[in-house]
């Protein structure tokens, strides 16, 4: 992993140095001493550590949501919704309480 | 109606004007109602249907919660009135999940007594329109994910979702690791910045959102606010 060897030797990183190997801490593509400087960082500071949170959370998202929907399963939702807005399928008693 | 201060990204507040017509549902549909209910939901289906995913623990429950949130949204068909149906029905989404927490795990909640006037109030005066709408996190990145150029989310899919490292992505795509990198910061950027255009940004939104939403049962805030106050209407 030479592609961050400009940050190997120990030192604090500043918060463009942080947002600037992010992306790459959060996929697990640093090596450790940065990533120990930059969970460091993040552990510290008020600007960084709500971005990684976000970014952390849209993975978390397209990792659980983003992959692509099934034919037959929109297809069965909108034959359901044809049923329902035609009042064959009403509110079931479990759903009232 | 009071709103917390995190919710600074207020798409709109739908009251209906009939108010008193609204506290009975019909049950069988009209022609009418029938056809808005078409137009308005399956343009739509999509993205409940992705959002129910990414709220749920298996496929199958994500099909089930957007089925029960139809059924809920045609009950209370003649109380909205047609503006934002994506965020009606996504507020309904999200109400019907987190109702269904509460009942899987009764037990996460302290006050039991408490717990049952809620459900009651839900059940009896469900009025999703009459909710303070909130873009719902999940439902903006899965959106803005769509939105991107095939060769931006074709990364992000490899990585997030396949799980791929950049090299394999990279070897899989035929283009350098720094090429990887770049399409990821940039196809990640403007899904943030989707997430900032929405108000969703400030961290409270994102972890209480998050967890409210996710995990459906500790809640308190918002959603509870919003029953008590549909329960205080339909006393009117
Ligand atoms: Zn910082």
């Amino acid at each position: 992993m030479g592609l961050f060897s400009i940050f190997k030797r120990e030192k604090n990183l500043n918060c463009n140095e942080v947002l600037e190997v992010l992306q790459s801490y959060l996929d697990g593509e640093t090596d450790e001493t940065v990533a120990r400087q930059v969970s460091g960082h993040l552990s510290l500071c008020v600007n960084c550590e709500p971005e990684s949170v976000i970014y952390q959370r849209i993975k978390t998202t397209i990792a659980v949501g983003g992959s692509d929907i099934d034919e037959t399963v929109l297809s069965r939702l909108e034959v359901f919704t044809q049923r329902v807005s035609t009042g064959q399928i009403v509110v079931p008693t479990d759903l009232e309480g | 109606m009071r709103t917390s201060p995190v919710m600074n990204c207020v798409v709109a507040l739908m009251e209906s004007p009939r108010k008193t017509e609204a506290d009975t549902p019909t049950e069988a549909g009209s022609n009418a109602s029938t056809d808005a209910f078409n137009s308005y939901v399956l343009p739509e289906l999509p993205v409940l249907y992705r959002t129910a995913r990414s709220l749920s623990r298996s496929d199958a429950d994500a099909e089930d919660l957007v089925q029960d949130t139809l059924l809920r949204a045609f009950r209370a068909i003649d109380r909205f009135d047609g503006r934002y149906p994506r965020a009606w029905l996504l507020t309904i989404l999200r109400n019907t999940n987190i109702n269904r927490a509460r009942k899987k795990k009764p037990d996460l909640l302290n006050d039991p007594e408490a717990t049952f006037e809620r459900s009651q109030d839900f059940a009896e005066h469900t009025g999703p329109e009459e909710i303070v709408l909130e873009p719902i996190f999940e439902t903006v990145v899965l959106d803005a994910f769509d939105q991107l150029p095939e060769k931006f989310s074709s990364v992000v899919r490899m990585v997030d979702l396949e799980g791929k490292s950049y090299g394999d992505t990279a070897a899989a795509l035929g283009i350098p690791v720094g090429t990887v990198m770049s399409r990821l910061h940039r196809a990640r950027k403007r899904i943030r910045d989707e997430i900032s255009a929405q108000g969703l940004d400030s961290t409270e939104a994102v972890l209480a959102g998050g967890g409210d939403v996710l995990f459906g049962a500790n809640d308190d805030s918002g959603d509870g606010d919003a029953n008590r106050n549909n329960n205080n209407r339909g006393g009117l």
